[in-house]
């Protein structure tokens, strides 16, 4: 048998008295669940099952006046451990204290560590990198402090790019690189992002790409004004393309040769725009 | 060394403070005759007499500006309020005055008041009994807030708190009272107050707690180690100032940042932490900052308590989310 004593229902109360059982004698109550209303100086309060069992005696009935401390409920109890004492042991608080056998070390954890530090780097920064595979921890920043910008991600992407396609550009000794004397061109400019990476891919698709313009008259005159021009314009080269595959074949620099494969079986056709800032593929929106 | 409970050495730091110092002077609800509701203050009246451990009315109002009074005719006052729920009327008195005495009187007058409260839930206690209320104390210029999470902090703080000029509101963790002992020398030896402390070393997240939380973070950081997740582990302490410097290098190391707080997330002190981590360490983070926290509701009674207090499992869960972002 466990005895539930009344605890101290507001800080400091003597007393209460019984309103209404919400239990009787034989009923099995789960932890929390209310059993009885309490009428104390302060307010009527709900008293709870401090552990689950089945009551086995209710002290005193409605209108009667209990003591604090004194016997309430008394419970076969499923665990006797569950019987924490009620609260006067732990000073006249409301409520049930846990107590548990923990000891706390006392060692205090230094705060040092080994030097070494992450790249530092714009979150959004970081995610363009690791799309292109650009690995930022290799990179010295240029941005405050050190910081990786997105130019540098760029920079580094075109770099990479450029050197895996055509090393013999990169490496090309320096008296196969056009001289040229500040005297003769004026101020130069020194191109950033963007424009720079237009710039080393410009020069990585010319070292790369058999380019072959071919020019042809065509009578349009039959289209009606305010059509769609581009459309009909990339049909009509479609449909060149499909009597002269040789239009639409490729060089595959790599292997160098031959030096035009077979007609390749889907059509492409690449666009290009124009912005203030730069020009590129249409598709991708303005820089 | 004697081997204390939480609520044991705060009634260590009393008695050494009013042993070392005529000027304390400890008053309250329940404090003298009684020991305090949780014992904190037992045996101080008995021991210093009733004019250094004085029983007040019940009317934290009145504590208040009792404090406040004796503090400005040079007396050091620790007063109690019996649960942080009831602290309310007393805030008149500690933030329109107590926060602002020094900055008043150009600094002719400080305010050396400690006002110490439990604080947060889990004890199954009815309404009012289970606030965790340090943002409106945050917010206020001139108020130091403190939580300690353990017996030596508590014990540490709590001096530096009464030496302290400055009005120190000094939390104690409800739940952690009677939880866990600490083996603690009595040598009236201080703590910094506005120092976090680094409680675990860890590679893949920083996790930043305070008060009772604590528990449960550095079970979570526990459990995690077999996940093979390695969490650090940060006790903010000071809750104001806060000291952020100790958050940005750990999250620096890191990349991750999890804050967790039983108070309502809305408005909490995890969205400070969580910003200036943005204005300072943006470019260290590897994922968005999370918070665990309390919801953005009443602060339910006995049965619902355990739903509402971050639990070990959310933690982990956040934390596991936050690694694979």
């Amino acid at each position: 048998m466990t005895r539930f004593n009344l605890p101290d229902l507001g800080e400091g109360l003597q007393e209460a008295e019984i309103v209404r059982w919400h239990v009787a004698v034989g009923d099995r109550v789960e932890v929390d669940q209310p059993m009885v209303a309490m009428e104390t100086a302060k307010a009527v309060v709900e008293v709870p099952a401090p552990f689950a069992g089945i009551v086995s005696a209710l002290h005193g009935k409605p209108g009667d006046t209990i003591a604090t401390g004194a016997p309430l409920v008394d419970f076969q109890s499923d665990a006797a451990n569950d019987a924490a004492d009620s609260g006067i042991a732990q000073g006249g608080v409301v409520g049930h204290m846990p107590e548990t056998d923990e000891l706390i070390a006392t060692d205090a954890v230094g705060n040092a560590r080994a030097a070494g530090r992450r790249a530092r780097v714009l979150p959004a920064v970081r995610d363009v990198a690791q799309k292109l595979g650009v690995d930022i921890s290799a990179l010295r920043g240029s941005g405050a402090g050190g910081v990786v910008t997105l130019d540098d991600v760029l920079a580094a992407r075109t770099v990479a790019t450029y050197a895996a396609a055509a090393p013999m550009a990169v490496n090309a000794p320096s008296s196969m690189r056009p001289a040229m004397s500040l005297t003769e061109t004026g101020e130069l400019e020194v191109l950033r992002s963007l424009r720079r990476a237009m710039a080393q891919s410009m020069t990585l698709s010319r070292d790369s790409v058999m380019e072959c313009t071919v020019f042809d008259d065509a009578d349009i005159e039959g289209w009606l004004p305010g059509g769609d021009y581009t459309g009909r314009l990339l049909r009509a080269i479609s449909e060149g393309c499909r009597a002269e595959p040789g239009l639409n074949a490729w060089f595959d620099g790599a292997s160098q040769g031959p030096p035009a494969v077979p007609a390749h079986p889907r059509g492409h056709r690449g666009g290009y725009a124009r912005w203030p800032a730069g020009a590129g593929d249409p598709r991708r929106g303005q820089p | 060394m004697p081997r204390v409970t939480l609520v044991e050495s705060v009634n260590l730091a009393l008695a050494r403070a009013l042993a070392d110092d005529a000027d304390v002077v400890v008053i309250g609800e329940d404090v003298g005759l009684n020991g305090g509701v949780f014992r904190a203050t037992a045996g101080l009246q008995q021991r210093f007499g009733k004019l250094r451990v004085q029983d007040t009315p019940l009317a934290e109002g009145l504590i208040g500006g009792m404090s406040l009074g004796m503090a400005a005719q040079g007396l050091k006052v620790v007063a109690e309020i019996q649960f942080m729920g009831f602290l309310y009327p007393a805030l008149d008195q500690i933030a329109n005055h107590m926060a602002r005495l020094r900055h008043r009187t150009r600094g002719r007058l400080t305010c050396p008041v400690v006002i110490r409260m439990p604080h947060g839930g889990g004890i199954h206690a009815p309404e009012h009994h289970s606030e965790s209320l340090e943002v409106l104390l945050c917010h206020h210029a001139g108020l130091r807030v403190v939580c300690p999470s353990t017996p030596a902090a508590a014990y540490g703080l709590l001096l530096a708190a009464i030496r302290d000029p400055d009005p120190v509101l000094f939390l104690e963790p409800t739940r952690l009272y009677r939880l866990a002992k600490q083996d603690l020398l009595d040598d009236g030896v201080a703590l910094p107050l506005d120092k976090a402390q680094v409680v675990r070393q860890g590679d893949d997240v920083t996790l930043v707690s305070w008060g009772a939380m604590m528990h449960e973070t550095k079970q979570a950081a526990e459990r995690l180690v077999q996940e093979k997740i390695s969490c650090e582990v940060i006790d903010l302490t000071s809750l104001s100032p806060i000291d952020h410097d100790a958050i940005l290098e750990s999250v620096a190391h890191t990349g991750r940042l999890v804050i967790v707080h039983e108070a309502a997330r809305n408005a909490g002190l995890g969205a400070e932490i969580a910003a200036t981590v943005a204005e300072r360490g943006l470019y260290d983070l590897l994922a968005p900052v999370q918070r665990v926290a309390g919801y953005d509701t009443v602060m339910p009674y006995f049965a619902m308590e355990r739903a509402y207090i971050p639990s070990v499992a959310r933690i982990v869960d956040v934390v596991r989310a936050t690694l694979k972002a």
